[in-house]
């Protein structure tokens, strides 16, 4: 089955190497957006991924705050969302999943590996 | 010597008022006595003087007597002979002296000598003078014819020598009494002068020691206030140029005097700040009674004597951050209590500034490194299409370097929570298999890519332990990549797990490289050290030192020793939770029905964590069989156990030759739906898979509730509040729990009830629990089985007294179940054969 997934992160090459290393599963599509607003426009467009990937310290929007924005929707109101970060001390993954996150990928991520890791989040929390 | 023997033995020292009194009465006592004695000799002298004198005297009276008498008798003698009257004139004055001197002489010698003596003489000088003046009346008439007769009739002459000779003898009588007297008094005046030398001697040397004495007393006082104030003046400016405000606390926790750094510190001047409470600035001592009371000062000994990271009152109401560091001063007036007070304000904001620098470098570095290991990886897995075998090998070399970089940061901000003490565990009960499955999976690449072969021996049961998965995973991932790089090309490094023969988990790596070189072996351990060969070259230098410190978080120890054959082996052992279960035959045993190894390891975690034994069934044939051999309390069955399915069996163990009757719980992959038909099969909980292991905790206990008809009582003596509590709900509902914090209590308790078994923590705030034993016997008069539960090692004595003994730590609990329960059970047994 193919699973869509929305990558959000305002670092240019570092969206690109995620949507190569997603791009690596046939079964995976990937859409990006370099910042909250432009996520949270695509969303409002009426296209919803099956998942969405959130880089956590962005300028403007971080990915808490689209995360809240996204629920306010009532189309994502269960939308899985994954967090990626730097910041990968156990309090800091313990309080995003106490925010909603199904989640957390830290950086660096292995590009091989990436896409089966975010199927092991999704169903870890399924 | 600590300040209180210092203490004890100055006191020793201390002036006694009954030694002065002592001394003050018995000086004068002593000079009083020889000053009467002497006086008394004084006087004995004087007497014997007076004596010799009055001899003396009566000597000359005799002499003159006698000159008298001769003179008398001369005057008589001339006017008889010439006729001439002038020869009469010293005749009349004789006269009168020799009758002065009788009168003299009976009067004197009346007290010492005879009184016939002065009679005798009386008599004869009467009859002397008769003789004379009859011759003399005679002569004047003229009838010198009768004078002469009555001279010739010799009467006179013989009155005379009469007179002579006894007067005679009674100057030779007081010459040798004179002499006596003389050399009595002589040897008396010279006792008295040497014994008045001794008197005088004596009481100049008793002058002379009290002036010693003194001078002495006056010289160690001068020396002690010369000492007491260079003490003083010392202490005056240490306390005064310390940068540590520091507050000197009377018994009752008042202030007594503060130095110029609290001032500074505090914004108070002294005299503002002392005789106030201490409370009034900074809580030292919360909670309810005495001020030492709440220091917890016991034998001079203050419980705790550092708080970190307090809050003290400024003047102007702002509070600052401190470390309060603690002494007592034992002194007579009582145990004062010396606090020292340091700013950690600027260490605090340091503090931050590192943490959030840590922050930002872990997280700036990581973007970029994102970037670099993400692009290396891709390129090299091929996405950009495939690379000439020169550029792979540098994008290797690069993804490396990149990667070895990723490890450096992850490990430095590990130190760094090490050292902050921010390094979080979060522990629960693991089957140390599945961290090895892990471990090798996650370092097979590695491996590879040193051409090295991994070999991951496990046990064949799980080995479970109390731990943090992820950290421990760290651990064994660490010593598995130093291994891998000591490895020589072509050679094994072996991971192991086994059970020692001391109980614990061991988990080992060993190699077959050329070993650690001896001048390496004692730091091996430390921060940023790394053995000079160049295979350990990629090495961060900080694995092992955090791999020590997750260890003993974990209470176990890490080692490394030569590897027989050549190379080293890595090791560490963790306590192992459910060693008591495993062994106690009498333990309640559970069959575990699960195809997942993982999820087989889960339940068996939480089975031992209540205490319990158990046994694994991967298949729905090992499950019949293992039902055909074993006595089980319970049940866990997986519902999708193959081939038939956990239902299936569930059923065969309902309903087939020999029925099983105790409880069954039900785990499967999803929620129980409505119209499983489930009822007739007595299931007490379906348990979803996905959620929590309280609710499997709980099914557990109840299940083994179930197969106890009653419930033993148990008392729990522990002055411990939380503790109590802990293993309160760790026991129960198995056994009914009675609790007290101290023998009085404890003993109160026993008057009333009679325990199955008794917990005793040996160490009270109020005593040893060790008291309660003797009280320990049951109405019929059999000991009550008792389980010494103390944080320490027992004495083998003590140990003696006991049925059991277990130290308390983290995962003890298990143990504590199991053998709370293999001890009531026993009991129980006698009973009913009883």
């Amino acid at each position: 089955m193919t699973l869509s997934i929305l990558y959000v992160d305002d670092d240019d090459d570092i969206r690109h190497i995620v949507a190569l290393s997603l791009g690596l599963d046939p079964n995976l599509s990937v859409r990006v957006a370099a910042s909250g607003r432009e996520a949270l426009e695509i969303v409002d467009t009426g296209w919803l991924p099956d998942v969405a990937i959130l880089d956590v310290m962005m300028p403007g929007m971080d990915g808490l705050e689209v995360l809240e924005h996204l629920r306010e929707r009532d189309a994502a109101e269960t939308l899985p969302v994954l967090f990626m970060t730097a910041r990968g001390r156990a309090a800091d993954v313990a309080d995003y999943r106490s925010r909603g996150a199904a989640g957390v990928i830290i950086k660096p991520f292995d590009p091989i590996g990436l896409a089966q890791e975010v199927r092991d989040l999704l169903r870890a929390s399924s | 010597m600590t300040q209180r023997e210092r203490w004890s033995a100055l006191y020793v020292r201390e002036p006694r008022a009954w030694r002065s009194i002592l001394i003050a009465l018995l000086v004068p006592l002593v000079l009083g006595t020889a000053l009467l004695v002497l006086q008394s000799e004084f006087r004995r002298s004087e007497r014997l003087r007076t004596l010799a004198a009055a001899s003396y005297d009566r000597r000359i009276d005799q002499i003159l007597l006698l000159s008298n008498l001769k003179g008398a008798e001369a005057a008589e003698r001339g006017y008889l002979l010439t006729g001439n009257p002038d020869f009469l004139k010293p005749y009349a004055p004789a006269r009168a002296a020799v009758m002065r001197q009788l009168a003299a002489m009976r009067d004197h010698y009346d007290a010492d000598v005879s009184r016939d003596y002065p009679r005798r003489i009386t008599a004869l000088v009467a009859a002397k003078f008769s003789e004379l003046d009859r011759t003399i009346a005679a002569a004047e008439r003229g009838d010198r014819s009768a004078a002469v007769a009555s001279v010739a009739t010799g009467s006179g002459k013989q009155v005379m020598a009469e007179l002579r000779r006894n007067i005679g003898a009674m100057i030779d009588r007081e010459a040798a009494l004179s002499h006596d007297r003389g050399t009595a008094y002589l040897a008396q005046r010279t006792a008295l002068q040497q014994a008045t030398v001794l008197v005088c001697v004596g009481g100049i040397a008793i002058l002379l020691t009290f002036l010693f004495a003194g001078w002495r007393l006056h010289r160690q006082r001068f020396a002690a206030l010369v000492e007491a104030f260079e003490a003083a003046e010392r202490n005056e400016v240490i306390l005064d140029s310390t940068i540590d405000a520091i507050l000197i606390l009377n018994p009752s926790g008042t202030i007594e005097r503060i130095n110029a750094a609290a001032t500074a510190m505090l914004g108070f001047a002294s005299e503002d700040l002392e005789r106030r409470d201490i409370a009034s600035i900074i809580d030292i001592a919360p909670g309810e009674g005495s001020f030492h009371k709440r220091l917890d000062l016991r034998e001079g000994q203050l419980g705790r004597s550092f708080l970190a990271d307090r809050t003290v009152l400024h003047r102007d109401g702002h509070s600052i951050a401190v470390d309060v560091a603690m002494g007592v001063m034992s002194l007579p007036s009582g145990d004062h209590i010396v606090v020292s007070l340091r700013d950690i304000s600027e260490r605090k904001r340091v503090e931050r500034v590192k943490d959030d620098l840590m922050s930002t470098v872990s997280h700036e570095l990581r973007t970029p490194l994102t970037s670099i290991v993400g692009s290396l990886g891709l390129l090299r897995a091929g996405s950009a299409g495939a690379l000439p075998e020169s550029a792979s090998r540098l994008v290797e070399i690069a993804e490396n370097n990149s990667r070895r970089l990723i490890r450096l940061i992850n490990d430095m901000l590990d130190i760094d929570r090490i050292e902050t003490g921010q390094l979080h565990m979060v522990r629960e009960p693991i089957d140390l298999r599945l961290v090895l499955d892990q471990a090798c999976t996650g370092s097979e690449g590695l491996a590879r890519g040193n051409d090295v072969s991994l070999d991951c021996h496990q046990a064949d049961r799980p080995v479970l332990v109390s731990g943090d998965p992820d950290r421990l995973l760290q651990v064994i991932t660490n010593l598995l990549s130093n291994a891998i790089r000591a490895a020589p090309a072509e050679s094994t490094v072996d991971l192991s797990v086994a059970i020692d023969p001391g109980g614990r988990a061991v988990v080992s790596v060993e190699d077959r490289g050329s070993g650690i070189p001896v001048s390496f072996r004692n730091r091996i351990f430390g921060r940023f050290e790394r053995a000079s060969t160049s295979h350990h070259s990629s090495g961060t230098g900080l694995g092992l030192a955090i791999s020590r410190e997750i260890v003993s978080r974990h209470d176990g120890t890490i080692w490394f020793e030569d590897r027989p054959g050549g190379g080293t082996r890595f090791a560490f052992a963790l306590p192992r939770i459910g060693a008591v279960a495993e062994h106690d035959v009498d333990a309640p045993r559970i069959l575990i029905c699960e195809q997942d190894d993982a999820t087989g390891s889960k339940l068996a975690a939480l089975v031992v964590k209540e205490g319990c034994a158990y046994d694994l069934a991967g298949s729905d044939a090992e499950a019949r069989a293992a039902l055909g051999r074993g006595d089980y309390a319970a049940l866990i069955v997986d519902l999708n156990l193959p081939a038939d399915g956990g239902l299936a069996f569930t059923r065969f163990a309902r309903d087939g030759e020999m029925p099983f009757r105790g409880p069954i719980i039900v785990v499967s992959p999803n929620a129980f739906a409505e119209g499983e038909e489930i009822s007739p099969l007595d299931m007490i909980d379906w348990i979803d898979k996905a959620g929590g292991t309280d609710r499997l905790s709980s099914a557990l206990r109840v299940a083994l509730q179930r197969t106890d008809s009653r419930r033993p009582l148990v008392l729990h003596l522990d002055d411990d509040r939380d503790l109590l509590d802990v293993v309160a709900a760790a026991l129960e509902p198995e056994v009914r729990i009675i609790t007290a914090t101290d023998v009085v209590s404890a003993r109160a308790l026993l008057q009333t009830t009679s325990p199955d078994a008794v917990i005793l923590d040996i160490q009270l705030a109020s005593g040893s629990g060790l008291d309660l034993l003797p009280f320990l016997v049951d109405p019929e008069g059999l000991a009550i089985p008792t389980i010494i539960y103390s944080a320490q090692d027992t004495a083998s004595e003590i140990v003696a007294q006991a049925d059991a003994v277990l130290v308390k730590a983290r995962g003890s609990i298990p143990d504590l179940k199991a053998t709370v329960r293999r001890l009531v059970r026993a009991r129980v047994a006698r009973e009913v054969d009883a």
